[in-house]
């Protein structure tokens, strides 16, 4: 079997005595989407901090195509391919689409020690990638990411992790609050991305924004993968909810009991 | 991030402003202050419009100016620092005493620069070590860096013998542009480029409107941070090296308003305390309308015992009218900014 794009591996991660990670194992495949679900507490965004570099892990491997590698900041995973983005604090609201785009890797133009930033280029860029995504309608790239919709800010951020050729674009919640019109073009962005090469991995409350996109679903209970082969053709939405839970009733009954979620 | 939320629901579709309207520049509070003031000024007075009356502001406002270009960059990347004022009078002092000591007086400038830069690397280091807002640590900083100018100082006013050139920086160009202003204006115009127009600039003020964003972007924001405010140290230097060569000597109590006046200047120039953005040539202006109230004070013979607590009342009433219209300008077309203090 080949290997896979990137294989994380009995990773643990501890705040002080809380476990938010107890040997979690993971993989994506490349083009492939991956759902990943679990309740509030289970470990998904550990999982997916400690894959963007964000927080350290305490024990555990990352493989990126067999190559086993240290995340120890955002730029490390960024420069190993690994895209984030997060919901709220993916984009700066006061800066233009260009600049945005361009966030954190600048071009600058030809005399190099003054440091300036090549504009014309950025501002040319801009406008392609957004007739790419599909959302020219004569949105100039220089207008501020605060005047644009919550989907045409998704668009921009997935454009961005396209254009610098990320192997993983990790989407955080990127359907959150966003109307049924811009949720379903933001699942087209998350398909283009893939049928373009890129591999996704999508986190997302509603379940069924998951199904619609998704090629495996993977379910994180209590700090571990408790299923990470789910096809999402041949499962139904209740069977993954009661992955989710526990599978008993009497899990649940326990889980409400005691109400403390794992961090 | 709420911005179109919270936008009335007459500003159009939930998605879409009806026309994006062209936004007037930050500055333009600080030129309809400056051009009030001076005509009225000039009314109440006649003689305040003479050049070299309005050219004697502008060299007023230089030294605190320099110190107010590099509060911009501070403040842009949401950050303050109130030690800029003790950082020009600690490189002040050591420059001063370098030159009684027979450093060549050049020689002892650059040293002089060089600390005030020092001064803010410690400052930025502190931010990053301790991760401490920049306010806490320089307000710490601040008593330091004056204790220490007065034990440096001895408490004494110090006066190097031999300025060689530096002394033409209390001249005139043109036999009335003061030399202080013309380095003021220059430096405004070329650090406007450096904040618009470079990466770090850019960066700057990517930290400033969101840090989180800029840091999962890969930016390092502890480093641009502390760059800020070595570029404040440095300019604080600059201003400090200036104040000697144009008045000989270094005085304990001289640049004492000069950290108030500089943060003053910025906001009234358009630089919002919540930072993501700024204008150096609107803080340059601002430093302007303030040495203007100042001379005011002086030219219609306002009682010393109350110069001190009109110009603040005047820096209040600055601040409420450039606030009014940034509040005005904001329902009008309804944009409205992330942070309240915006």
């Amino acid at each position: 079997m080949a290997e896979p794009l990137i294989r994380m591996q009995n990773i643990r991660k501890s705040y002080g005595r809380v476990q938010a990670l107890v040997d979690a194992n993971f993989h994506v495949n490349e083009r492939e989407i991956v759902g990943l679900l679990g309740d509030n507490g289970a470990g998904k965004s550990t999982l997916i901090k400690v894959l963007s570099g964000a927080v350290p892990l305490t024990s555990g491997d990352i493989f990126i195509r067999g190559k086993k590698v240290t995340l120890r900041s955002t730029s490390d995973a960024i420069a190993h391919g690994i895209e984030t983005i997060y919901q709220d604090s993916a984009l700066v609201t006061q800066l233009s689409i260009a600049r945005n785009l361009f966030l954190g890797r600048e071009p600058i133009k030809p005399p190099r020690f003054l440091n300036r930033m090549d504009q014309e280029a950025m501002n040319n860029v801009a406008r392609d990638l957004l007739k790419q995504v599909g959302i020219s309608k004569n949105i100039p790239p220089t207008t501020p990411i605060g005047s644009l919709s919550g989907g045409e800010r998704q668009a921009v951020a997935i454009a961005r992790a396209m254009h610098f050729d990320s192997d993983l674009i990790i989407l955080d919640e990127p359907t959150n609050n966003l109307g049924v019109a811009e949720t379903q073009g933001v699942l087209s962005f998350v398909r283009n991305a893939r049928d373009s090469g890129h591999s996704c991995i999508f986190i997302a409350h509603n379940i069924h924004h998951v199904f619609q996109v998704v090629d495996r679903i993977v379910v994180m209970r209590r700090g571990k993968v408790v299923a990470d082969d789910i096809d999402p053709k041949t499962t139904t939405v209740t069977e993954v909810e009661r992955i989710i839970t526990g599978m008993s009733d009497k899990d649940i009954r326990d889980a409400l009991a005691d109400g403390k979620p794992a961090h | 991030m709420t911005g179109i939320d919270t936008a009335p629901p007459l500003a159009g579709s939930a998605n879409h402003p009806p026309r994006r309207r062209r936004r007037l520049p930050a500055e333009t509070g600080a030129v309809i202050a400056l051009a009030v003031l001076v005509a009225l000024l000039g009314w109440l007075s006649p003689s305040f419009l003479k050049p070299a009356s309005l050219l004697s502001v502008l060299g007023q406002a230089a030294l605190p100016g320099l110190l107010a270009i590099g509060i911009v960059f501070v403040l842009a990347s949401r950050q303050i620092d109130i030690s800029a004022g003790a950082v020009f009078h600690l490189a002040a002092t050591i420059a001063a005493l370098l030159m009684v000591a027979g450093t060549n007086p050049w020689l002892a400038a650059l040293a002089g620069v060089a600390a005030g830069a020092g001064l803010g690397l410690i400052n930025g280091l502190l931010v990053i070590a301790l991760r401490l807002p920049a306010l806490l640590v320089t307000l710490g900083t601040w008593w330091m860096i004056q204790g220490l100018s007065l034990v440096v100082g001895n408490g004494q006013t110090i006066a190097p013998p031999g300025l060689d050139g530096l002394a033409a920086l209390s001249g005139n160009m043109f036999a009335i542009v003061p030399v202080t202003g013309i380095i003021l204006v220059v430096l405004a115009m070329a650090m406007h480029v450096v904040l618009h127009r470079t990466r770090f600039g850019y960066r700057v003020q990517a930290v400033g409107s969101n840090p989180q964003a800029a840091a999962h972007a890969g930016i390092p924001t502890g480093n641009i941070r502390a760059l800020t405010l070595v570029l404040m140290g440095a300019m604080a230097g600059l201003a400090g090296v200036i104040h000697i060569g144009v008045q000989g000597a270094v005085a304990p109590g001289d640049s004492g308003t000069f950290a108030p006046l500089a943060i003053a200047a910025a906001i009234i120039g358009g630089t919002p305390l919540s930072g993501g953005s700024g204008s150096v040539i609107g803080a340059a202006i601002g430093m302007l309308v303030l040495q203007t109230i100042l001379s005011a004070m002086t030219l219609l013979g306002v009682d010393a015992i109350w110069a001190a607590f009109a110009t603040g009342a005047l820096i209040v009433l600055a601040l409420a009218v450039d606030r009014l219209i940034r509040l005005w300008r904001e329902r009008r077309t309804g944009y409205h900014r992330d942070d309240p203090l915006a």
